[in-house]
């Protein structure tokens, strides 16, 4: 089992490398989501299932899909090409299936050990209730970083923001 | 003592600024109201600092005293670091800032016709600089001392920078990097003498004031590097031998009113600074460095002396005699004697009115004929009979002929110094710096005004009109005045410097220099002098 | 007060300044071009607002720590806070107009520097390192749009891709070393932190704290533009807006001090020996590179970037002597800097012109008379970067000067002025440009436009410079009230 947390620690690392040799929006975007889910198994070996879950949810699922329709829908500058080779198709399918068949090994083989731990402090229930008593403030204030984020993006991608004459038009 | 509510030295300091503060309000286009500003404020400027003589030995005054200072005003400034808005003059400071308000009224008189563009920044700058010159001499807190010190610095430098003659960038800035980088250093030992005190008295006697570090007495090696440092910025500013090289720039470039202040009063600030704050503050270190010092000041008499000889530009000319003037100033103040010191105030003075008064000779050449190099002139006693007469007046002054202001200075230092002996050496080799000093002058004097009056150009000037000859009249009859009758201002300056010289009576007489005694006695007239100044002091 | 209450009242300019920007956002896109103005109009109420309420509520006695432990409510925060919103405050007034020159858009501007002031303000305020990460996150987040907010500008755009990339680098090893620091005790809280450390001696010498330390140092040495790790600041200040840059320059280091501070001393109190080597190295190399660079410089923006750098190191000064005088001298410098510095950047934002076209020394000569109301105040304000008396940079830098004195810092005092020194030099040069030098082809000065606002800003940074400079004590003595609650 211990080998495990290795393979998976270095796959993070090679897939962030890989995000960053990409030249392709579209190769970057699953790059990252390999990474994610290697970082989500060793979470999960760490006892931490419920934040394991999360980073796959949030990160491999939500996230990710939104990472593609970005990618899909705004394309700022018409210069992203979709040439998604089969080859590429075919290698990056079976990373993230064995990545995934990797992590139920993990799930399953580390859930009798959850048990056996005292593991209070990462049960759903004791994170909800840190999460709403003392990390409450950050919890929230993190929005403010999100919308700002998305202020950013918006006004970065969106390709006809032109100088407010559109307005005048309009009104 | 206050003049409509405000305390009198307050009064002198800031009246400038008022004329500054209306002077910005006039638009740019009435060039002739803002002179006539400028003036006014000028010699206003001069008539409130007269009370401040005139009151001198009033009770009320008298009573006020406070360390030996008059007119003392002592508020709180900035409490965290216990600076204090510390005013006070005695009569070293009383003679300085009388010097400086007219000086600075005949400054602004004479730029009348010599500023014809951005006139309305000019006298603001002048008005301004009025403001930070008068400030220093009346400072006595070290903090304060020092911001007025800095502050004075900007608006000369605008002054060369922008109203100078063609190598002004260069002057200004290095007139200012030179300065600062002495002034900086001072600074660093006004704040090492701020933690010193507050070492051995506490956070809660935080000062900066100078009585305060008087009353320390700061052990040999400290005072050893503090006296290093305020040298430095001293030095500089004064400018003593290794430190002159800006003197000659900055004169040059620099218009005409602005030398006068310069030499007038600037120069002053650093001689002022060593007779208020060196002498008193490091007594153990001025003592030992006294040869060190003395040999500096010879030769910048003499190497001042023999450059300017060289010279083929008026101006440098005057001011290179500065340098050498300056040099003789201060061997009079690091001689240490009562008679030494007294003489070297009194020869700032008269340096100022001296040398501020043959630039001003010089700018109504230049004036005239826009070229300060001697062999252009020539003959010009010819036409400009009154020019000569002033002109020579103030030559003989310079060169300290008997009866008239110099000869006072230079005679009371030369005395002062020869009177202990193991400075004599000093005094001899200083005594061949008049000689020389009267070589330059003269020659000077006889290739500008005597000879044919052979140029066209020349032939068509102008002698002075009554505005130009207005300019000399205050400062010939104080020549005079201080040249026949000195006892008058050096009774101001008795008891102060007994102050600083009762310290070194008695290190010296720890140390075993022997004040030669016979001596002092042998100049009997002098002796009288000095005596009839003791009458009414304290 | 209740305590619920008090949570609130605590948290309220930020609330104020998040409601407002919310609200921003929602009333722009209404607005038709010529009603732009009127988001920057609530965006400079807003900021009133919050400096209101941030009077009202003023907690000059005691130090407490509200939101579960999340926010300290006390005179350092009141007064830090102040600080920010007069950031705001002036960086809305210079922008009012810029932004209609550059044709940018004043919604989204004036709702990223609220949110950039809520960011900052979190810092200061936060009393966990979590906090102060999303607080910094939140911050640097805006600046790095703002930097590139003039979109279709190349120079713009690598500014904010350059600041982006090491900004985010430099936030990866801040969160890193916070989980060392969090694997070592436990907890994020800066009073847990400091009581697990005080408990066991024995952490002292250890490498991993030591590490996470040093990580926690260059994340904040980053936003600081502390040298070595200052090389972003030319270029991004070049590139970025100038209204942008003139806030970069005082906002993320004004906010990373003032977290800086309570790290420093509410944490790593017994640590200090320590830090101190590492800061007296990087405060050497950063007043040497920051005045040394600034000397060559043309380019107007690039010069006061690298005497930014400068001030950062004598600021540092301020860490090093670790005394109240030190501390309050940081606080007094943030403000007077603050002035001085906006005030420059704000000038320079005028001068230039449409398409930030004149922005070179060149450019500047012979405008010293043309334009005294602009020139005299940035004459004002290059002085009080250089140190001359009477302005509030002399005090400053006295004071920061002085406490590293009295803690027997000689050498580094030496450091300090030549590097000063230095800087008379460059600061010298403009003044020089401007007002004695004439321009290359007679009579052909750089036309300057300027709205009553930005003079009226200009002015008030000039009033204050002088003011702080006169006057400093009422400010040093609320800095000193402030850093006391830093339990030095």
């Amino acid at each position: 089992m211990e080998i495990l947390i290795y393979i998976f620690a270095i796959l993070s690392v090679l897939f962030a490398i890989n995000m960053l040799i990409q030249k392709k929006m579209i190769n970057v975007a699953l790059s990252l989501l390999g990474c994610m889910v290697s970082i989500a198994v060793l979470f999960i070996y760490l006892y931490a299932t419920f934040v394991g879950m999360l980073q796959l949810i949030v990160y491999a699922g939500s996230v990710m899909v939104l990472f593609l329709i970005i990618i899909t829908l705004l394309d700022p500058f018409g210069k992203i090409k979709y040439t998604f080779t089969s080859r590429l198709w075919t290698f990056f399918v079976s990373i993230i299936g064995l990545i995934f068949g990797l992590l139920l090994y993990v799930i399953y083989g580390s859930e009798k050990k959850v048990e056996a731990i005292n593991s209070s402090h990462f049960s759903i229930k004791a994170l909800s209730d840190r999460l709403f008593t003392i990390y409450l403030l950050p919890f929230e204030v993190i929005s403010i970083l999100i919308l700002v984020g998305i202020i950013g993006s918006i006004y970065f991608g969106k390709k006809n923001l032109t100088d407010g004459d559109e307005d005048e038009n309009n009104a | 003592m206050e003049i409509l509510g405000v305390p009198i030295l307050n009064a002198v300091t800031y009246f400038p600024l008022i004329g500054f503060l209306v002077i910005l309000l006039i638009p740019k286009s009435k060039e002739t109201l803002i002179k006539i500003v400028a003036n006014v404020t000028g010699f206003i400027g001069f008539l409130i600092s007269l009370p401040l003589i005139i009151n001198w030995y009033k009770p009320e005054v008298v009573n006020g005293m406070k360390n030996g200072m008059r007119y003392v005003i002592d508020v709180p400034w900035i409490r965290t670091i216990g600076a204090r808005y510390q005013f006070g003059i005695d009569g070293i400071s009383l003679l300085l800032v009388l010097l400086t308000t007219l000086l600075g009224f005949i400054a602004i008189l004479s730029s009348w016709s010599a500023i014809k563009d951005r006139v309305k920044e000019y006298y603001a700058y002048m008005l301004l600089l009025q403001t930070g010159m008068l400030g220093v001499f009346m400072a006595t807190d070290l903090f304060l001392f020092y911001v007025f010190w800095e502050v004075m610095l900007v608006p000369m430098y605008f002054l060369i920078g922008v109203w100078g003659g063609p190598r002004k960038l260069y002057a200004a800035i290095k007139f200012f990097l030179y300065t600062l980088a002495g002034s900086v250093l001072m600074l660093l030992a006004i704040i090492a003498l701020y933690f010193k005190y507050i070492s051995i008295y506490g956070w809660e006697h935080r000062t900066f004031s100078l009585f305060k570090f008087m009353q320390v007495g700061f052990d040999p090696q400290f005072q050893w590097w503090a006296f290093l440092a305020f040298f430095i910025g001293f030095a500089i500013k004064v400018p003593m031998f290794p430190f002159h090289t800006w003197l000659p720039d900055a004169h040059v470039e620099a218009p005409t009113a602005g030398s006068v202040i310069l030499a007038g009063v600037l120069l002053k600030m650093g001689t002022y600074g060593f007779v208020r704050f060196s002498l008193p503050l490091f007594p153990d270190a001025m003592i030992k460095f006294t040869p060190l010092l003395m040999t500096l000041c010879v030769i910048g008499i003499i190497y001042g002396a023999l450059v300017a000889m060289m010279q083929a530009d008026m101006k440098k000319l005057v001011a290179y005699s500065s340098v050498s003037h300056l040099g003789m100033t201060m061997l009079g103040v690091f001689a240490l004697t009562q008679v030494g010191i007294q003489g070297g105030v009194i020869q700032m003075i008269n340096h100022g009115i001296s040398t501020g008064a043959l630039f001003l000779i010089v700018g109504i050449v230049y004036e005239r004929r826009h070229t300060r190099l001697i062999k252009e002139y020539g003959g010009l006693s010819h036409n400009m009979p009154l020019y000569a007469t002033i002109f020579l007046i103030m030559t003989l002054s310079s060169i300290g002929l008997p009866g008239l202001n110099g000869f006072i200075g230079e005679f009371m230092i030369l005395q002062g110094t020869f009177a202990r002996h193991d400075l004599r050496v000093y005094a001899i080799l200083a005594a061949s710096g008049v000689i020389l000093g009267a070589a330059y002058m003269l020659w000077l004097y006889q290739r500008v005004m005597f000879g044919k009056l052979e140029k066209e150009e020349n032939k068509k000037m102008k002698d002075l009109n009554l505005r130009e000859v207005f300019t000399f009249v205050p400062l010939i009859i104080l020549a005079v005045w201080i040249g026949i009758y000195p006892s008058f201002w050096l009774k101001y300056l008795k008891a102060p410097v007994k102050k600083i010289t009762d310290i070194y009576q008695k290190k010296m007489v720890e140390k075993k220099v022997e004040l030669n005694s016979k001596l002092k006695v042998d100049y009997k007239g002098m002796k009288r002098i000095i005596n009839n100044n003791n009458m009414s002091e304290e | 007060m209740s305590t619920k209450s008090l949570i609130y009242v605590s948290f309220l300019p930020e609330i104020i300044l998040g409601a407002f920007a919310l609200l921003i956002m929602c009333v722009d896109p209404f607005l038709k071009k010529r009603e732009k103005v009127f988001s920057t109009i609530i965006s400079i109420f807003a900021i009133v607002v919050a400096f209101i309420s941030n009077l009202l509520f003023l907690s000059r006695d005691a130090s407490l720590i509200t939101f579960n432990g999340m926010i300290y409510f006390d005179f350092y925060s009141n007064l830090l806070r102040g600080l920010f919103l007069l950031i705001g405050f002036l960086v809305s007034l210079f922008a009012f107009k810029y932004i209609e020159r550059e044709d940018l858009f004043p919604g989204e501007f004036s709702s990223l520097l609220l949110f950039a002031l809520i960011g900052m303000d979190l810092m200061a305020i936060s009393a966990n390192l979590i906090m102060t990460f999303i607080g910094l996150e939140i911050l640097s987040m805006s600046t790095y749009i703002l930097a590139g907010f003039k979109r279709k500008n190349l120079k713009s755009n690598e500014s904010a891709l350059k600041y982006f990339i090491l900004g985010g680098v430099s936030s990866a090893i801040l969160l890193y070393g916070i989980s060392f620091l969090y694997g070592f005790t436990g907890t994020l809280s800066y009073r847990g932190i400091a009581n697990v450390l005080s408990k066991g001696s024995g952490f002292i010498g250890s490498p991993l704290l030591f590490l996470g330390m040093g990580m926690i140092l260059v994340g904040f040495g980053f936003k600081i533009a502390l040298a070595p790790f200052h090389v972003w600041t030319p270029d991004v200040y070049e590139g970025a807006p100038t209204v942008v840059s003139g806030f970069m320059s005082v906002g993320p280091k004004a906010a990373g001090y003032a977290a800086l501070l309570r790290i420093v001393f509410q944490i790593f109190p017994f640590t200090l020996p320590l830090w101190r080597e590492l800061f007296v190295y990087s405060a050497i190399l950063t007043m040497l590179i920051g005045n040394l660079g600034a000397i060559i410089q043309k380019n107007v923006k690039r010069l006061l970037g690298y005497s930014s750098i400068a001030h950062a190191g004598y600021m540092l000064l301020g860490i090093i002597a670790a005394d109240v005088m030190g501390m309050s001298g940081i606080i007094f410098y943030l403000f007077a800097y603050l002035f001085m510095n906006l005030g420059a950047f704000g000038v320079i934002s005028i001068f230039e012109g449409k398409g930030e076209k004149f922005v070179t020394i060149d450019d500047y000569r012979g405008i010293g008379f043309k334009y005294p109301q602009l020139t005299f105040p940035l004459s004002i304000f290059l002085l009080s970067l250089a140190g001359i008396p009477l302005t509030a940079g002399f005090v400053g830098k006295f004071v920061l000067f002085g406490a590293a004195l009295m803690e027997n810092h000689m050498g580094l005092v030496l450091i300090a002025i030549l590097a000063s020194l230095i800087s008379v030099y460059y600061y010298l040069k403009v003044i020089v440009y401007m007002f004695m030098k004439s321009p290359i082809i007679e009579g052909e000065e750089i036309e300057v436009r300027y709205s009553g606002v930005a003079l009226f800003s200009v002015l008030v940074c000039a009033f204050f410079v002088l003011y702080l400079g006169l006057f400093p004590s009422y400010l040093l003595n609320l800095s000193k009230e402030a850093v006391v609650f830093l339990g030095i």
